[in-house]
């Protein structure tokens, strides 16, 4: 279970899986889901199989798949910490994270499914945020260290082009 | 009716590497036309049984096995009957997307063994 987890928190597939489902022209089939991910049809049944032995995901009926991971916002945010070392990893950042304690870093990384039509609106959003921390921070007289920010905001599916063949 | 052995599965690191290596040695055919593009196959003999390979993630599933499958008439039903008797159950029922139910459980000396119910 342990190794589930783990396999499970440094892999968006299983919450992008999960996020699929909610979609109203989600297909329970694998062979879909891999097409949409661009990933194997064997690389999402390895990912259903956890999703089911971590309780995550119930196939309830034939054609019907169930979501019971709950706010999978809070799931990850949750098991975040646990991820950090190969997050770190991937975005280059583990020489300067290894030796951090929490106090003085945050990750947050949220799998959630849109409507496309707010992207524009979740991006002015982005923006005026961006603009708000950089005033705040601004205020300080004596800085005494350099921290990298990052916020990313982008499509993990091929849904777009899927619906355009 | 009795609860019999249907079906065998290998759980393979390279799936596809495990399908082309007893195509070719023993001839037996392999088809992936279903939803969960599950490798089914067929021995090409009326004796035996039929299986199917699916996949395990190399490096953290542990591994390579083969399963055994035994057909039953209500799954949750002997899912509650194993842990009674002292099993485990890993993955619990589930209806697969072809109307097959099926649970996996673990039996005391650790093996997993597979219970379905055919979709008739």
């Amino acid at each position: 279970m342990a190794r589930d987890t783990a396999s499970m928190i440094s892999d968006l597939h299983h919450f992008a899986i999960l996020e699929l489902i909610r979609l109203k022209d989600f297909r329970p089939d694998s062979r879909w889901i891999a097409r949409v991910l661009g990933i194997s049809t064997d690389e999402v049944n390895v990912v259903l199989s956890r999703l089911i032995r971590l309780d995550l995901l119930e196939m309830t009926e034939p054609g019907r798949w169930t979501d019971k991971s709950g706010d999978a916002v809070s799931s990850v945010e949750d098991l975040a910490n646990l991820a950090v070392q190969r997050l770190a990893e991937q975005v280059k950042l583990a020489s300067s994270t290894s030796h951090t304690s929490n106090d003085y870093r945050y990750h947050s990384s949220t799998t959630v499914a849109v409507d496309t039509a707010k992207i524009d609106a979740v991006m002015g959003l982005f923006r005026k945020f961006e603009h708000d921390l950089s005033e705040y921070l601004s205020t300080v007289d004596e800085p005494d260290d350099i921290y990298q920010i990052e916020l990313s905001l982008f499509p993990i599916t091929n849904l777009k082009n899927t619906r355009e063949q | 009716m009795g609860q019999p052995v249907m079906q065998f599965q290998m759980l393979a690191k390279n799936p596809e590497a495990q399908a082309a290596f007893y195509t070719t040695v023993f001839s037996w055919e392999i088809d992936a036309n279903n939803a969960l593009g599950y490798r089914m196959i067929k021995t090409g003999s009326d004796r035996g049984i039929n299986g199917g390979i699916w996949p395990i993630q190399p490096g953290t599933e542990g591994h390579s096995m083969v399963q055994l499958f035994i057909e039953v008439d209500n799954v949750a039903n002997y899912v509650e009957k194993v842990k009674e008797a002292g099993g485990n159950v890993v993955m619990p029922p589930q209806k697969l997307p072809d109307g097959d139910e099926m649970a996996i459980i673990i039996d005391p000396e650790g093996l997993p063994v597979g219970l379905f119910k055919p979709a008739r």
